[in-house]
């Protein structure tokens, strides 16, 4: 089977071409770094199936990054069959330079000119034919996004794959041909394959070609002695790299015409960047942004059209009789409307739990009760499995809405803008603003976050930044976040549901600030690096490539519910029903369960938190809840399900009038609330416990190939604990007694004046 | 009868789900985490 491999800078559309030719769903984001290792997927359209590798961005072939490491082995030691080299033709001088690097090596190469729609648009033109006859390789338009020349780009590449073909430079300097000639030569004489590649980078003192050929480098160095070059000395990467340039510059730049050739023109993405990367309105831009996608979410009461207009409720329009609804027309009216209009991810919430999965799962269960199953049979099925996945399940549209919204702005660039923002400010913590952008990719799942920053260049801060990134509240803690928050909304009656969700999430980065700025200035201190990194051009996000990664979300989010999180709510119904004797428990029993033990033996330690011994009888489920969330998070709200289908059934409360279901979660926290008297803060507490503490096992696991020390991993499992146990304390005292507000400042002020202390005494040391 | 299959149905799922799991990460390959992002995922090396 033949290798073609996709190269090319960051950001030039790499992934999008891999998705587009593999049917892939890998992430892309409007920003340079987000792929930083290979991927593979298979092209079918031709005679022969073909392997694609989508390789990670690169600026040259010389061993700078990791990623720049990667690609370069890939191509020199994996023998693809073909390159192809995208090219963003909106920006194509720069691009050009590593393709004249590319062309040094012996492989066949095809240039694709991708965001040829974006040059047209703007009304310039490239001449291909012509660029395709300088560079001796052939060159194809296309557009990722558009699926526009895909096929041909593949039919010529597939063509020039069975010829093969030597490498070429583009260096014309006489005196520096001549020593890459000799080196050449001395190299073929030792049959080492791509020579003219390996002597290139020789001469440009390339590190990993000098432990590579240390007996050739001797031969380099004798003739470099007598050849000194006026302008750059001795430095010959600087020399080459000019060759290159000047080589691009007056040979290649003539086959692009610009309709404006003014360098500095002004374009639409200048001008948008005036309002949003504002030194001032940045942040507070970001910020309204950030607020209006919880509202568009979350909210009961969008755009406040309710407090507005005073609207009236359905009981009060006389559509509903004892509390229910007076037909189907009214019931679907409720998923939209009810006193106040709700938002778009509201209703279609509403829509899914009250029509879809209410109908479906109510059904089932109502079969399962009408059968002559023994008792515990149909609690198992009943409350163990259906009720814990619907309650999982019933998050998804919420899920979805959020995500849509977050993956418009990260394939948008609006994301790398904030990036550049957050840079002055997030430098005071010691943290680049590179750093945003894997902590950004944590709201949607800590995982390829973590993976991601590898693309920071400094040890300590990439630590810093992996230890943070889960308080960055991914898509699976988001059914803890709404469940309890809805809970809180319904059965206490205070607050909007998008204000807490968006100050938990607030509350989030603010934890996570703080830590880096601790730790920063303590175990992981150091330089922070520079922050470099190429603007992306605004582009409108693709209808098809935006529902594509929503489906793969949503696919994998009900594929886990139906294995890890049916697997653990089995267990945890039976945990739930059996005792230490294994003599099966009927529901009013339940507290002298397996698991009820288990919970109450770390209650104790949950309570300056608000929610442990304080709870009495049933408050170890919200220790249960913690201890499954470690499988996954989605876990913590399933487990309350169980437990709370379960003590709906008991006699002695009343929950008749709040109409609550276990299988939404937000009726299984109301039940527990009711059960357990738990406090309004105390539930804060827990959802910031829960967002704070150490990530599911997938990400710790993630975490720990990253880290790679094993002494650094264990350190970021005791950090996670402790910041989590503080804050939920924090959140729980101040909660309950406003005062605690002035101690935990006198605190916080401490450890400042401490820290402040602490390093001048390190400076005077040193000095 | 039918309440001893679906006891051991459970059983075996749970079991089946565990292991599979278990087989994947130790195989490297992710399974819990979002796997159209983890294709880049050196636990998939």
């Amino acid at each position: 089977m033949k290798k073609f491999c996709l190269a090319g800078n960051p950001n030039c559309g790499k992934t999008t071409l891999f998705n587009g030719l593999t049917g892939s769903t890998a992430h892309v984001g409007n920003w340079p770094g987000v792929t930083v290792d290979k991927k593979e997927g298979f092209y079918k359209k031709l005679d022969e199936q073909i392997e694609i590798v989508d390789l990670p961005g690169i600026y040259s072939l010389s061993p700078y990054t990791p990623e720049e490491v990667i690609a370069r082995n890939y191509i020199l030691d994996e023998k693809p069959d073909c390159v192809i080299n995208i090219i963003d033709a909106t920006n194509i001088e720069r691009n050009l330079y590593l393709t004249t690097q590319i062309l040094e090596i012996d492989v066949p190469v095809i240039i694709a000119l991708n965001f040829i729609d974006s040059v047209e648009k703007q009304g310039d033109k490239i001449y291909e034919k012509e660029l395709e006859k300088k560079l001796g390789v052939p060159v194809v338009k296309i557009s990722a996004l558009k699926d526009v020349g895909l096929d041909e780009l593949m039919q010529r590449a597939y063509e020039i794959s069975k010829v093969k073909r030597v490498g070429k430079t583009v260096i014309s300097d006489e005196e520096i041909k001549h020593l890459i000639g000799d080196v050449k030569i001395a190299l073929e004489g030792q049959g080492v394959e791509n020579p003219l590649f390996h002597a290139i980078k020789l001469v440009e003192n390339d590190e990993i070609e000098v432990k590579m050929h240390p007996h050739t480098l001797k031969m380099v160095e004798g003739f470099k002695k007598v050849f000194k070059d006026d302008i750059f000395g001795t430095e010959y990467d600087a020399l080459i790299a000019d060759a290159r340039y000047k080589y691009v510059t007056k040979n290649l730049i003539s086959t692009v015409v610009y309709k404006n050739p003014d360098k500095f023109r002004s374009t639409s993405s200048t001008k948008v960047d005036r309002l949003l990367t504002h030194r001032i309105w940045g942040i507070p831009i970001f910020l309204v942004v950030l607020f209006s996608i919880f509202h568009i979410t979350f909210s009961e009461n969008f755009l406040f059209l309710g407090s507005i207009f005073n609207l009236p409720t359905l009981e009060d329009l006389g559509l509903l009789t004892n509390g229910e609804y007076n037909n189907f027309g009214v019931k679907l009216l409720s998923c939209f409307y009810n006193g106040a209009v709700f938002s778009p991810g509201c209703a279609l919430n509403n829509l899914w739990n009250e029509i879809i999965v209410g109908e479906i799962f109510g059904f089932i269960q109502g079969l399962i009760e009408g059968s002559n199953l023994k008792s515990w049979a149909v609690g198992l099925i009943n409350n163990g499995i259906l009720d814990g996945v619907s309650s999982v399940l019933s998050f998804l549209p919420w899920i979805l809405v959020l995500f849509l919204q977050f993956s418009i702005l990260e394939d948008s660039g609006y994301m790398a803008r904030i990036a550049f923002i957050l840079d002055k400010m997030f430098r005071k913590f010691g943290l680049s603003g590179r750093a945003f952008l894997p902590m950004i990719m944590g709201f949607g799942c800590s995982i390829p976050a973590i993976i991601n920053t590898r693309t920071l260049a400094d040890e300590k801060e990439n630590t810093a930044t992996i230890r943070v990134i889960p308080f960055f509240s991914c898509g699976a803690k988001l059914p803890i976040l709404t469940a309890i928050t809805g809970a809180i909304v319904t059965h206490f009656g205070v607050g909007n549901a998008d204000v807490i969700t968006f100050s938990m999430y607030l509350l989030g980065v603010l934890t996570a600030i703080a830590s880096v700025l601790l730790m920063r200035s303590t175990s992981l201190k150091g330089e922070t690096p520079p922050f470099i990194m190429e603007l992306p051009t605004y582009r409108l996000p693709q209808f098809k490539s935006t529902m594509l990664h929503l489906w793969d979300k949503a696919k994998h989010f009900i594929s886990k519910a139906f294995t890890i999180i049916l697997a653990s709510s089995i267990v945890v119904w039976t945990l739930s029903h059996f005792n230490f004797s294994f003599k099966f428990l009927n529901e009013e029993q339940i507290n002298d369960s397996i698991l009820a033990n288990f919970g109450r033996l770390f209650q104790p330690l949950f309570t300056p938190l608000g929610f442990g011994s304080q709870l009495g009888d049933f408050g170890w489920v919200f220790i249960v809840g913690i201890v499954t969330g470690l499988i996954a998070k989605e876990n913590v709200i399933a487990t309350f399900s169980t437990v709370g289908a379960c003590l709906i059934g008991l006699g002695g409360f009343e929950f008749g009038a709040l109409d609550i279901f276990a299988e939404d979660g937000i009726g299984a926290v109301s039940a527990m609330i009711m059960v357990t008297n738990v406090t309004i803060p105390a539930l804060l507490a827990y959802i910031v416990f829960n967002m704070t503490t150490i990530p599911c096992v997938a990400a710790v696991a993630t975490a720990k190939a990253e880290l790679g020390d094993k002494k650094v991993f264990s350190n970021t499992i005791i950090f996670w604990i402790i910041v989590s146990y503080i804050v939920s304390t924090m959140v729980y005292t101040i909660g309950t007694w406003w005062w605690t507000l002035f101690i935990w400042l006198a605190v916080i002020i401490l450890v400042v004046l401490l820290l402040i202390f602490y390093n001048k005494k390190v400076i005077i040391l040193k000095g | 009868m039918i309440e001893i299959f679906i006891g051991i149905g459970c059983f075996a799922f749970v079991v089946i789900v565990t292991v599979i799991s278990i087989i994947k990460r130790k195989k490297g390959k992710c399974c819990n985490g979002d796997c159209s992002n983890c294709s880049s995922c050196n636990l998939k090396k």
